[in-house]
């Protein structure tokens, strides 16, 4: 799909250059996640991993920008960062964010992987919320609650479905007309995009001007 | 109509400029204790961080947050968890009794409400059961102990290793360009507000440190620690690792 849409005039650039700026985009969609969650660390929940789960915006917005095992690293980043900053990371706290995020990562990216265009934003946004907080809820099931995890399963999954619809309908927004996002298209894909016609852009990322 | 309004309305009445006042002072008062209280939390971490190395004490901290994850005796588990608790409010860490309360209080209560062993007592539709509460108990204090251990020992100049620490590194970097962002982001225009804020970010970051200098998003001072916290540090491992083999020697 990528080489078949590839215009003449955009040059391929090697393979370490688009490593570095593929590097460079996955640290910048990572420090949004932090910035998001530390607004989430805000806000006031009943259980330290019950969270809204807008840290996971960029993530969202990354399906189409990164592949995966960048976008995988991104994940990571998130979560490591988060630990670090909160300093959660050697608790339970992580390890709900761990297996949350890679879980709904990976199915947020099959699922548009695997529907294209017949899935939105706000589809593939449900299904990751619904996932990271089935995922939580059974971890929690071993760890915390024992058999009492079922009274709050009603709880976590309506909340996953409001959230990842909210979530969803931002990144949709956000990525049909930011400048921004077109230009990180472009370095995540570099062969596989073209900036749009009212936006001129140009085809060198930051992250290459920085790397090469 | 406004010009038959009395003017004692218009201005407010004695009692109610003194509630005012006794209103903003207390706020000045609270302000003022918050202000003295995060001083001293800075103080405290200021030392903490001078004394520790980062890297050691995240080694340190995954040793001793195994140790408890495997402390079998309940009343041992409450005591390392009173010993986390105050650890992390020596390094300088936001702590909070009421919150911990509040979280352990639910924990336990969702473990009570599926009612396994002896029947302790009877509280309206809830029936307290042995299993049940110790149960909770258990993995109520397993959850607060690692969050405690874990403030106290992840320090914000941690470094990472390799490519993967590299990439954190950077997106400390980032973190904190965003931060110190100086444009607004406005309800009215939020989506462009946004847009230009990554722009700004992405394209201020022109000359980036080299990708193999890794760190937190604060990097704690870099002096010499002595061999007191290595000393300290181990002789904190050794004592996990012997409160948990303890009630195994007991018995």
């Amino acid at each position: 799909m990528k080489s078949q849409s590839t215009p003449v005039s955009i040059k391929k650039p090697g393979h370490a250059a688009l490593s570095a700026r593929r590097a460079d985009l996955t640290a910048l969609l990572g420090a949004f996640c932090l910035v998001l969650s530390a607004i989430e660390y805000m806000i006031p929940k009943p259980l330290p991993f019950m969270r809204l789960g807008i840290a996971n915006l960029p993530i969202l917005l990354a399906v189409d920008l990164l592949p995966f095992s960048w976008y995988m690293v991104l994940a990571l980043v998130k979560v490591v960062g988060m630990s670090v900053i909160s300093g959660s990371l050697f608790s339970y706290v992580a390890l709900f964010s761990l297996a949350g995020t890679l879980v709904a990562a990976t199915v947020m990216w099959a699922s548009k992987k695997a529907c294209g265009r017949l899935i939105s934003n706000i589809g593939v946004s449900i299904l990751g919320a619904m996932t990271s907080n089935a995922v939580q809820i059974l971890i929690a099931r071993f760890v915390i609650f024992g058999e009492s995890a079922r009274y709050i399963t009603p709880v976590f999954l309506i909340m996953g479905l409001v959230t990842g619809a909210i979530l969803g309908l931002f990144a949709e927004r956000f990525s049909a007309s930011s400048k921004w996002y077109a230009r990180a298209r472009e370095t995540g894909f570099p062969a596989a995009s073209q900036p749009p016609e009212n936006t001129p852009l140009s085809n060198s990322g930051p992250g290459e001007a920085h790397h090469d | 109509m406004t010009e038959q309004t009395p003017r004692a309305s218009a201005t407010p009445s004695p009692a109610k400029q003194k509630r005012a006042a006794a209103k903003a002072a207390s706020r000045a008062r609270k302000a003022e204790r918050k202000e003295k209280a995060r001083a001293k939390r800075s103080a405290r971490a200021a030392r903490y961080d001078a004394f520790f190395e980062p890297s050691l004490l995240a080694i340190a901290g995954l040793l001793i947050s195994i140790a408890f994850l495997f402390q079998k005796a309940t009343l041992l588990k409450i005591f390392i968890f009173i010993f986390f608790y105050f650890f992390a409010k020596s390094s300088g860490k936001k702590t909070s009794i009421i919150t911990t309360i509040l979280v352990a209080s639910g924990i336990i209560l969702a473990n009570l409400l599926v009612p396994v062993g002896r029947v302790m007592a009877k509280w309206g539709p809830l029936t307290i059961t042995e299993d049940a509460l110790m149960g909770g108990i258990d993995k109520a204090f397993t959850f607060e102990g690692l969050i405690y251990i874990s403030k106290a020992s992840i320090r914000q100049g941690l470094k990472l290793p390799g490519r993967f620490g590299s990439i954190v590194a950077s997106a400390f970097r980032y973190y904190d360009q965003i931060i110190e962002y100086r444009g607004r982001v406005h309800a009215s225009t939020f989506f462009s507000d946004v847009d230009e804020l990554m722009l700004k970010v992405w394209d201020s970051a022109a000359e980036p440190q080299p990708l193999t200098a890794a760190s937190g998003p604060a990097p704690a001072a870099s002096a010499k620690r002595s061999a007191w916290s290595y000393i300290v540090a181990a002789l904190l491992v050794c004592g996990a690792y012997f409160l948990l083999v303890l009630p195994s020697l007991l018995q």
